[in-house]
């Protein structure tokens, strides 16, 4: 759950406030913050509620660092959420292009949990930058593909009108 | 090390192909794994560059229809390509019937399996003007939700003669096609929509066969969804690419044997032409060849005849859509979201770990 | 029948007859007979309450 991108939407805080003031109907997130203090009255039942709703944020972000003993920055496994081969061969391909990065591989550890881990080690540089760099790579390479594509759509458009 | 007949003549020529074509041999192709990576091949420079892979890359498109589009993606690694089929497949969202209120069906088609039918429908509505429905949401709002109603009855033709058997002839409405559904806007769906823009794809798509007295009163749901989700949101009814086939003869091949050449290969990729009096066979296009590797089942033909390889980077690229998108628009929105993935995880970066 | 429970339905049923598939309405008493050919079996027609699919 982002929750800067739900204070965003009035929609959203108003149904997380009725949820949490009991005016209104729960869904499955706002229930999981309304724990109830035991000790609590008033204004520090509030509190108490965002404080839980910020641990429920970090356990929802998208990236994450698995065996987080690793001493060392140069090797690093990623775990994705809710990523899969389509990200996870790609990113895998364009990271061993750089002369730094000694190894990099993914896997699915297992297939009914959607995560993808993605181990990286390198020379010298961390492996979050060789990570960063990728993905800024990754992008580029999108986006430049996009690019010529619409190009090649209009030019094969204008030359079917000259016939 | 492979058993394979190919013979190079230095190192340097055996590094170069493997780096640039695939081989078919009679019984395993050859180079299959991509090996351009920084440190693999000395004299190689194979790290990454953007200005490079400008240079490399080129997309030229062959055909392209209302449902299909044909183009050649060339210099990219194989992981691009993958990574834009399995988002065509899976990751692009579209409308289709999710929720089925079923208030009456007399016919002979069960419920659940009516439903389903339903559900496969492709429909004409962009899905990139909804938004996801809510998962907590069972009513849905007039920007999440198409609302559409089946309501058919089949009865007897009055004017029927006795020694008539022709269904046609017999009944009314016994057939039930996607030209009965009707499309009910919600909200301000009527002024921002056309019955057209948002119904099937095709009207003659068969529903459910009825005689007199059956009915089907049904309400529908459409809602947007990807094909992760379920098949029926995928909106491609396929999406693939292959390597550009290339077919090199090495030595002149005549008369008979270059009739039994040509028949080894798909049509249009040998041509026989005239050499004196006898005919010789020439590579006209290896394009639509599909590699089938008839020539090894000859024993004149095998060695040293000819060679088949593929290109390692230039994919011919085939979207055949459902019809809710063009095929053109499909790869835009393919790249769009591969872009987007990537950003999304340099977010969380940013954020840091 | 029972008089003494809640008040019954005077609204006759309507069944659909095995033969002809034409519609009867059947009190209770009547014999269960088609109007039109005398068939003796009858259907009771599907409710008419709603069900929801999923089209999975």
């Amino acid at each position: 759950m982002d929750v800067d991108n739900v204070l965003k939407n009035t929609k959203l805080v108003k149904r997380y406030l009725d949820c949490l003031l009991d005016r209104g109907r729960c869904e499955k997130n706002g229930k999981d913050w309304k724990v109830q203090p035991v000790y609590s009255s008033g204004s520090s039942a509030i509190s108490f509620n965002f404080l839980k709703i910020s641990e429920f944020a970090m356990e929802n972000r998208r990236l994450a660092v698995a065996r987080e003993e690793e001493q060392d920055d140069r090797m690093k496994t990623f775990i994705f959420k809710g990523e899969g081969h389509t990200l996870g061969n790609a990113i895998r391909t364009i990271i061993l292009k750089n002369p730094d990065v000694i190894f990099c591989g993914y896997t699915i550890p297992h297939p009914s949990e959607n995560k993808l881990h993605l181990r990286i080690e390198t020379k010298s540089i961390s492996a979050v930058d060789a990570l960063r760099e990728g993905l800024e790579q990754l992008q580029n390479l999108s986006d430049h593909i996009l690019k010529t594509f619409e190009t090649a759509v209009v030019d094969y458009k204008s030359n079917q009108m000259e016939v | 090390m492979s058993k394979s007949k190919v013979k190079y003549s230095s190192s340097k020529e055996y590094i170069d192909e493997s780096r640039n074509e695939l081989v078919l041999t009679e019984f395993e192709v050859l180079n299959a794994e991509a090996t351009d990576f920084p440190g693999n091949h000395h004299g190689f420079d194979d790290s990454w560059s953007f200005e490079k892979f400008k240079k490399r890359l080129k997309i030229n498109i062959v055909r392209m229809e209302n449902m299909e589009i044909e183009f050649d993606l060339i210099g990219v690694d194989p992981a691009i390509p993958n990574a834009f089929r399995r988002i065509l497949l899976s990751d692009i969202p579209t409308m289709a019937f999710d929720k089925v209120f079923m208030f009456n069906n007399t016919s002979i088609i069960q419920d659940e399996v009516l439903a389903h039918r339903l559900g496969l429908i492709p429909l004409k509505a962009d899905p990139r003007l909804f938004e996801f429905r809510a998962e907590d949401d069972d009513a849905g709002t007039p920007e999440d939700t198409l609302e559409f109603e089946l309501k058919v009855k089949c009865s007897w033709n009055p004017q029927r003669t006795k020694d008539h058997t022709n269904p046609e002839h017999l009944y009314r409405d016994f057939r039930v096609l996607t030209s009965h559904l009707k499309w009910m806007p919600l909200g301000g769906q009527k002024d921002i929509f056309t019955p057209d823009a948002v119904g099937p794809v095709d009207d003659k798509i068969l529903i459910a066969k009825m005689r007199p007295g059956h009915e089907l009163d049904i309400k529908l749901h459409a809602m947007k969804g990807t094909g992760r989700e379920h098949a029926k949101f995928s909106p491609v009814a396929t999406a693939f690419y292959r390597l550009l086939p290339q077919v090199k003869l090495l030595k002149e091949v005549e008369g008979e044997a270059a009739q039994r050449l040509q028949k080894c290969f798909s049509p249009g990729v040998i041509d026989l032409v005239d050499s004196g009096e006898k005919k010789v066979a020439k590579v006209n296009d290896a394009r639509y060849d599909i590699c089938s590797r008839n020539v090894f089942r000859h024993e004149d033909l095998k060695e040293d005849t000819v060679k088949l390889t593929r290109a390692r980077d230039h994919f011919i690229f085939y979207i055949e859509s459902t019809g809710a998108l063009a095929p053109e628009v499909l790869f835009t929105e393919a790249a769009k979201i591969l872009s987007q993935k990537c950003r999304v995880f340099l977010d969380e970066l940013k954020n840091g770990l | 029948m029972d008089k003494e429970g809640e008040p019954v339905k005077k609204q006759p049923m309507v069944y659909i007859c095995g033969d002809c598939h034409g519609e009867n309405e059947l009190k209770p008493r009547d014999p269960i007979r088609c109007r039109e050919c005398g068939y003796r079996i009858m259907y009771k027609k599907r409710t008419k309450r709603l069900i929801v699919f999923d089209a999975r």
